[in-house]
């Protein structure tokens, strides 16, 4: 996108826990939802625009994460870029407890940032394949509500897909 | 500014809500998408089926089913049963490519309904799915499910050069071949054999891809020099152990797998003096007497295509094979069985002609 002249413009934003971070336009064009709002209203950017659904915390991070990007996309692709990309995107969600992913998966949506949201789906989505059903539902905290039956029916149903009948087997 | 939200050992006792909770149906269906496209096997993904009636709900959604991996569907032979078959028809009703393919393939060789065989892998075939288009292809060459007046040469070297343009390995060598001995298309000798080059560059490169991505971790080197590398996977990829290229085998689709293993432990009856293709890959049975051609030199090996008799010579067929009696190719052409070992000869002097 077209940059004027030698001052960046900065955008402040003000999250539900109202601290206010100031980002410069480009990464907050990154953001589908401020970007749609400062097409429909060019004349509005030296306000503060509210985000009363994230917290500082998601949005400093994702800040961090849209920056990063801008900054690899600057560079010329090649293969080696690829790679920096995936290692950083692994180290971004590495450290993350269920918690704030699931927080940043929210604040992702709500601001529209398809990139980061489809990253952080693909992560979560990593997180529980290869788990046994016990396990997904302690992980997440789940509650089984089916009946006995209902969880006889539904285990028969889908018996094609174990290895073996005997459920101890993985 | 730090506020202690976690506390996540009481969370699992006295709070009742999870992690899904707060997250509306439209994001976990986007994160089933991303399960149901990336699992490596059936178990990994319905197991999420199981957590919850929300879990199975929005698991079961057809956007999730249509995004749903060929592994995700890789059914084991042992394990067919109506729920299985149920689970692949509502991935196919939610416009699953690879269940239709899958789905195809089973009826088409294992449940002896071609019919529907046929359209289901034809679906998949419209929208381009390689696999399909050369499994059609084969077919076609074979006169599959009908008899041998039902052979179309034409549409099945149309349907291969399809697969082919898509990058399809097998179909490339097949089509290849076909060129080399004008079946089915004019001949051109050339050109044939540009393909089967072109079919072994393909299969390095995609061996060496898988490769690459595996090394990438634990070295750094930007030059590769793949005759060095030796792997623990046995005999490595065929058509290029010519050449000192030791690379792994690429993987081949479940569904060859599921045919191979369904008949081979005889859930499913192979008919009266019917063989299965004697390329362990592959796994497609006769669907009648005389189907497949033969190896004309020794007579006790069968193929359903020429891609799989060039695979299986270079694989193990070229150490145990001899002239034991003469047989000629019953049933279709006799070109076909001579060409075909005699193909045999010829493809490897092409390759060794073309890349010395």
């Amino acid at each position: 996108m077209s940059m004027a002249a030698v001052e960046t413009k900065k955008i402040t934003l003000r999250t539900a826990d109202n601290h206010e971070f100031e980002v410069e336009e480009a990464i907050a064009m990154e953001f589908s939802t401020i970007k749609t709002f400062f097409d429909e209203n060019p004349d509005a950017s030296e306000d503060t625009i509210p985000l009363p659904n994230v917290t500082s915390k998601c949005l400093s991070a994702i800040i961090e994460y849209c920056k990063s990007h801008l900054a690899f996309r600057a560079r010329e692709t090649s293969s080696s870029i690829d790679e920096q990309v995936r290692t950083y995107d692994e180290e971004f969600v590495k450290a993350r407890d269920n918690e704030s992913l699931k927080e940043l998966i929210l604040a992702a949506n709500y601001l529209n940032i398809k990139a980061l949201l489809d990253m952080l789906n693909q992560a979560v989505a990593d997180r529980i394949k290869n788990k046994s059903v016990e396990y997904v539902r302690r992980f997440f905290g789940l509650e089984n509500d089916y009946t006995p039956e209902e969880e006889a029916a539904i285990r028969a149903e889908n018996e094609w897909a174990f290895e073996g009948v005997d459920p101890d087997d993985d | 500014m730090l506020q202690k939200k976690k506390q996540r050992t009481t969370r699992k006792i006295t709070d009742k809500s999870d992690l899904f909770d707060g997250v509306p149906d439209d994001l976990v269906v986007s994160i089933l998408c991303k399960l149901s496209s990336s699992v490596s096997c059936p178990t990994d993904f319905v197991n999420i089926l199981l957590t919850c009636k929300r879990l199975n709900r929005l698991g079961l959604h057809p956007l999730v089913l249509s995004k749903a991996g060929s592994k995700a569907l890789a059914v084991k032979a042992k394990n067919w049963s109506d729920s299985a078959h149920r689970f692949l028809k509502h991935c196919v009703s939610a416009g699953n490519i690879e269940a239709c393919y899958t789905l195809g393939m089973i009826r088409f060789y294992c449940l002896q309904n071609r019919g529907s065989g046929a359209s289901l892998m034809a679906k998949a075939a419209m929208k381009s799915h390689a696999p399909a288009l050369y499994s059609l292809a084969v077919i076609q060459f074979n006169g599959s499910g009908g008899s041998k007046n039902n052979k179309d040469l034409r549409a099945g070297v149309a349907l291969c050069a399809r697969a082919a343009f898509l990058g399809h390995v097998d179909a490339l060598r097949e089509l290849g071949h076909c060129l080399q001995d004008g079946y089915g298309v004019r001949q051109n000798i050339t050109e044939g054999r540009r393909l089967l080059i072109q079919a072994n560059a393909r299969e390095l490169a995609s061996s060496l891809n898988t490769v690459v991505k595996r090394q990438l971790k634990q070295q750094h080197q930007r030059r590769l020099n793949y005759q060095h590398y030796a792997y623990m996977t046995g005999s490595g990829c065929p058509l290029l152990s010519d050449f000192g290229c030791n690379v792994p085998v690429p993987e081949g689709h479940p569904v060859n797998v599921f045919l191979k293993e369904w008949f081979e432990s005889g859930l499913g009856e192979l008919g009266q003096g019917l063989r299965l293709c004697s390329h362990k890959g592959c796994g497609r049975p006769e669907t009648r007497a005389h189907e497949f051609r033969r190896c004309s030199v020794c007579g006790t090996v069968n193929y359903c295509s020429r891609g799989c008799q060039a695979l299986d010579w270079k694989l193990r067929h070229k150490v145990e094979c001899g002239p034991m009696e003469r047989w000629q190719e019953e049933g279709g052409n006799g070109n076909g069985g001579d060409g075909g070992a005699g193909g045999m000869e010829e493809v490897g002097e092409a390759e060794d002609l073309a890349i010395g």
